[in-house]
């Protein structure tokens, strides 16, 4: 099961950022082909790779001599979990403010 | 109150995002926000926001006591905070609200988002905290991704 803050540590970077979008958007993809891609090293790339995969934001598949990485969309859930709880903590939160605010008038 | 809303996050940052419009003056409001008495009634008895790097939040809502520093105090009506559960240093956040005067009183926006690695390693800095669990708190910009996974 995906841990939440790893997700949110793996996401903090802009680069992991780009690295899993470009996966979600244009499929599987290899260290290499994403370095060109992203005009990166390949050396960087799989450092954020090997972040994103332990963070079950990507899997990987070893394909002859090649190594393919593909994103785990599930792995966002934790972020939409996160946004749904703080929308509801803050609709509380502001209600209890009105209500102050109604005790002063 | 009414036309109390909640809304998407934007394009580039997940983040949780409410507003409310409420039946006080902005001066009141603001008070509110900014002031211990101002904040007890809501934010729990023994809220403190005297101390800018040091902010107590009893949060009675979530019943998880929150320490937090100011980023940012501006009394036009803006008040930007990065704040975290006491219990659970790593989940810290920045929250961002926003006050203005409409014709039935005061219109108030919250928008609370997840950080970015420099916003965190900055409110780090400010707790004096090990830097290790700094990068892990740090969190980001995911709702358009959201969307295209």
């Amino acid at each position: 099961m995906t841990d939440p803050s790893d997700v949110f540590a793996a996401i903090a970077d802009g680069t992991r950022r780009q690295i899993f979008e470009t996966l979600a958007i244009s499929g599987p993809a290899t260290a290499t082909g994403l370095a060109g891609d992203l005009n990166i090293t390949r050396q960087a790339v799989a450092k954020h790779l090997a972040i994103l995969a332990a963070a079950g934001m990507a899997n990987s598949e070893r394909i002859g001599r090649e190594t393919r990485f593909e994103a785990e969309p599930t792995s966002l859930k934790a972020v939409e979990t996160w946004i749904a709880q703080v929308d509801r903590d803050w609709q509380h939160r502001l209600a209890a403010l009105a209500s102050s605010l109604d005790d002063l008038a | 109150m009414e036309n109390a809303s909640a809304t998407t996050p934007s394009a580039d940052l997940p983040e949780a995002h409410i507003e409310l419009d409420l039946a006080a003056d902005f001066d009141d409001v603001w008070h509110a926000l900014t002031s211990d008495d101002g904040l007890a009634p809501w934010m729990g008895e023994g809220a403190s926001i005297d101390e800018p790097d040091d902010l107590r939040f009893p949060d009675p809502v979530t019943g998880r006591p929150r320490r937090g520093i100011i980023d940012n105090i501006d009394p036009n009506g803006r008040l930007a905070f990065s704040w975290w559960p006491e219990d659970d240093p790593e989940l810290i956040t920045h929250v961002a609200i926003a006050l203005q005067p409409i014709d039935t009183g005061t219109r108030i926006s919250v928008t609370e988002t997840l950080p970015a690695a420099d916003r965190a390693l900055r409110a780090t800095a400010s707790m004096s905290a090990s830097a290790s669990w700094a990068w892990r708190c740090a969190a980001l910009s995911v709702s358009h991704l959201a969307v295209h996974a």
